[in-house]
């Protein structure tokens, strides 16, 4: 697993280099890509807005021409060339022909009049109806349509920038012309929303240095910028927006508000705070960046993913083992006190220490996990009492400190693994201890780890030897000294002096005394350290 | 070249000279429209009016409603330095010029003046118009004329001045204090030739048509003490062939 790990690790690595330095290599690609669409986005709408304006003066002209061709209006009109008729009884009649041609509500008219064949207005709809027989022969749009011409023009007019459509109106004798029919739509905010629903931009119109008309709210139009970057450069050019970072681009309009400096500004989306996700999302919509490279770096992800995936469930796993160890712990009984602490000291044992990034991690963990078992260790098992030194205490030998060990008939049946014996201080021989009665029906030991030096692994702080009733004693002497030995070693104490007949024969007489105090069955030895040192602890087995 | 000038020069100061013994000569100025003359009336409009301008099909296009020949003027200029001796300003009119603003228009577009004459611009539309003089900003208050108000202005000296409106940019005038001779055109009944007569010293001009707010067409003249008789063919020979617009037709 852990050569798996190693491998791993380097194709997580791997792919991960190659992941950002795709990215690195492919981001100012997509920027220069979605700069170019961008761009090119700003040409069409530039179009489309010429082609929607143009084809919305189309349909104006033709709804004008058809107006002009109303019979009412045309004799009307004859009649006020001839100057022989009321002129107050045509200016109503002609009033009433024009209501009835403005009730189309898909033309949207502001305005509409009728002039005779000098320019006079016999009615007006929609503006000043009240008003008449004024001249507006001096608009071109007016004398042009006098003569016979069908067209559109721009006006602003009292601060409303219109779109005027003329056409001729021909006697019914159609022989000559008697007058003209105007109809004005306003270029404002609903045709603005218009363009910028269409093209995605948003979309201004600019006339007599002001704003006419808008797809977003006015405050946040900066028209004297919009003017100057209009005057910087040549018309109908894309620009950006400097300090906004927007695009520009604007459409100039023609007609008689074309003096005034009506134009259309249309402002798009800053690339500021595009995304490389939206940046991606819109080369992916123009067929970039190819098949192959996305193929490319969609792979390179997946390895990824199934790399972080198996590193997360190698070193995941047995962190979760224990954390679920320490959740049981904290609800225990003494019945499953040994399972709860054998799951707990295996992944300790088992854990990777030699990856240095999780030797931290999980000492703190095991250390947990011992703070928790002894917070979960039932009072009845942590509240031993004091190990006091008894008369059955191995007196230690000058050179060798032979094993001492408490009787157990000063402890009670019941009594949890604490420490019944310890050396007297300065001792420098093994201590026997005598762990409590461990109840007929329980089999395993009880005993608590200790926090140990840094320089002793936990893995070897614990020994168990069994010992059973069955056993042959001196083969389980033997291996309780020969890890008795061990240990003394591994904690760096002297062993000189050490000899198995004197070890077995204390050893028996201990089990001799046990037995007889508690009545049990057997004793079971183990090698035990503690604080850095060797010692035996006694276990009387009732089964 | 220099050589042509300096006996130009020296031929018109002679004439200069004796000009000053000898009385004004006439002079009879022909104009020729020929066609293509509503071309280039359009030119002093805006290039392109809106999106859509095409004829209605059931009858002709029919001529404008102002003739821009009924404000040609034809302009009598002396060479440069020499205006003082061979051509004097017109005196002032005793009776002040009018300039009227109706229908959205100024009638005359062009009002020919002398140096300190007065004009008067009356409104006689129904909405206030701010007129504005971009040669000479003192010239015209920046306050709208009111509808039937009235103004007086000065003309200061010689020169053009041209009189716009920024609400309504289709709105032009000219008031032109000419620094030689200058005078209208009588045009004929099918409006193809415009005649007008001048008195003028002897001696070497250039004159100048200007129709439509432009100079049209030019050409030098002598006169001499018998007088004077020269033809301008408006468009001049070998300009554009007419364009689409092109209509000549009788003045109203």
């Amino acid at each position: 697993m852990t050569t798996l790990s190693k491998l791993w690790l380097f194709l997580v690595t791997l792919c991960g280099g190659l992941l950002v330095l795709a990215l690195l290599v492919l981001l100012p690609e997509l920027q220069r890509v979605r700069r170019e669409d961008q761009a090119a986005g700003m040409q069409l709408a530039q179009r489309t807005a010429s082609l929607l304006l143009a084809e919305q003066a189309q349909r104006l002209v033709a709804a004008a021409t058809q107006l002009a061709s109303d019979a009412v209006l045309s004799t009307s009109l004859e009649e006020m060339g001839r100057g022989q008729a009321e002129l107050a009884v045509l200016h109503s009649t002609a009033q009433l022909a024009l209501q009835r041609l403005s009730r189309d509500k898909a033309l949207g008219a502001a305005f509409l009049l009728a002039t005779d064949a000098r320019g006079r207005v016999l009615a007006r709809i929609g503006q000043d109806e009240a008003v008449y027989r004024d001249a507006l022969d001096g608009w071109p749009l007016v004398s042009d349509a006098l003569r016979g011409y069908r067209l559109d023009d721009l006006w602003l007019w009292q601060g409303t920038l219109y779109r005027v459509a003329a056409a001729p109106v021909i006697a019914p004798a159609r022989d000559r012309y008697v007058g003209a029919v105007l109809v004005a739509q306003v270029v404002g905010n609903e045709l603005a929303q218009t363009l910028a629903r269409l093209s995605g931009l948003e979309a201004v119109f600019l006339c007599a240095g002001q704003v006419v008309g808008a797809s977003l709210p006015r405050e946040r139009i900066a028209v004297s910028e919009l003017l100057a970057l209009r005057a910087a450069g040549a018309p109908d050019r894309l620009t950006t927006w400097p300090g906004r970072g927007e695009p520009v681009a604007f459409v100039e309009l023609p007609g008689t508000a074309a003096n005034q400096g009506a134009a259309l500004v249309l402002i798009g989306r800053s690339m500021a705070g595009t995304s490389p996700l939206e940046l991606a999302r819109a080369a992916a919509a123009r067929g970039l960046p190819t098949p192959l490279l996305i193929t490319l770096i969609a792979g390179m992800a997946v390895v990824f993913a199934i790399g972080l995936m198996l590193l997360w469930v190698e070193v995941e796993a047995p962190l979760t083992r224990l954390l679920e160890a320490v959740r049981r712990l904290e609800t225990p009984s003494p019945d499953d006190g040994g399972a709860l602490l054998a799951s707990a000291s295996t992944p300790v044992r088992a854990a990777p220490l030699t990856e240095t990034r999780f030797r931290g991690p999980l000492q703190q963990l095991a250390r947990a996990v011992n703070g928790a078992l002894r917070a979960a260790t039932p009072a009845s098992w942590a509240k031993a009492p004091e190990p006091a030194p008894s008369a059955a205490s191995f007196a230690s030998p000058p050179a060798v400190s032979p094993p001492t060990l408490s009787p157990a008939s000063q402890l009670p049946p019941t009594s949890a693994a604490a420490p019944l014996a310890s050396l007297p201080p300065g001792s420098t021989g093994p201590v026997l201890v005598q762990s409590g009665g461990v109840a007929p029906s329980s089999g395993p030991e009880v005993a608590i780890p200790t926090p140990l030096p840094t320089h002793i692994h936990t893995a070897e702080t614990r020994v168990a030897v069994g010992s059973t009733a069955d056993d042959d004693l001196q083969t389980s002497y033997y291996r309780v000294y020969q890890e008795f030995v061990l240990a003394r070693e591994r904690c760096q104490e002297s062993v000189e002096g050490l000899n198995f007949e004197l070890f077995q024969q204390r050893l028996q007489q201990s089990r001799d005394q046990i037995m007889s105090q508690h009545n049990c069955q057997t004793v079971q030895f183990h090698v035990h350290i503690k604080e850095g040192r060797a010692t035996l602890r006694a276990t009387p087995i009732w089964t | 070249m220099t050589r042509r000038v300096g006996i130009l020069i020296a031929t018109s100061a002679a004439l200069c000279l004796g000009a000053a013994r000898v009385s004004a000569a006439p002079v009879h100025a022909i104009v020729h429209f020929r066609q293509g003359l509503g071309a280039l009336a359009d030119t002093s409009r805006p290039a392109k009016l809106g999106y859509v301008r095409v004829q209605n099909g059931v009858l002709p296009i029919a001529p404008p409603l102002q003739d821009p020949r009924a404000d040609a003027v034809l302009l009598l200029e002396p060479p440069a330095g020499l205006e003082a001796s061979a051509a004097p300003p017109p005196a002032p009119a005793s009776a002040p010029l009018e300039l009227k603003l109706y229908g959205l228009r100024l009638l005359p577009a062009v009002v020919l003046a002398s140096p300190g004459a007065t004009v008067v611009v009356r409104n006689e539309d129904r909405l206030p118009v701010t007129l504005r003089c971009t040669g000479d900003k003192t010239l015209l208050p920046s306050t709208p004329l009111q509808p039937g108000a009235k103004l007086t202005i000065t003309l200061p000296s010689i020169g053009e001045f041209i009189i716009d409106s920024p609400e309504y940019p289709h709105l032009r005038g000219l008031l032109l204090v000419p620094r030689g001779l200058a005078s209208r055109l009588t045009i004929s009944e099918f409006g193809t030739v415009g005649v007008a007569h001048l008195e003028a010293a002897p001696g070497v001009y250039q004159a100048k048509l200007l129709f439509a707010g432009r100079i049209a067409a030019s050409a030098p003249v002598m006169v001499t003490a018998s007088g004077a008789e020269f033809v301008l063919q408006v468009p001049p020979v070998g300009t554009a062939a007419p364009g689409p617009a092109a209509a000549s037709g009788p003045p109203r």
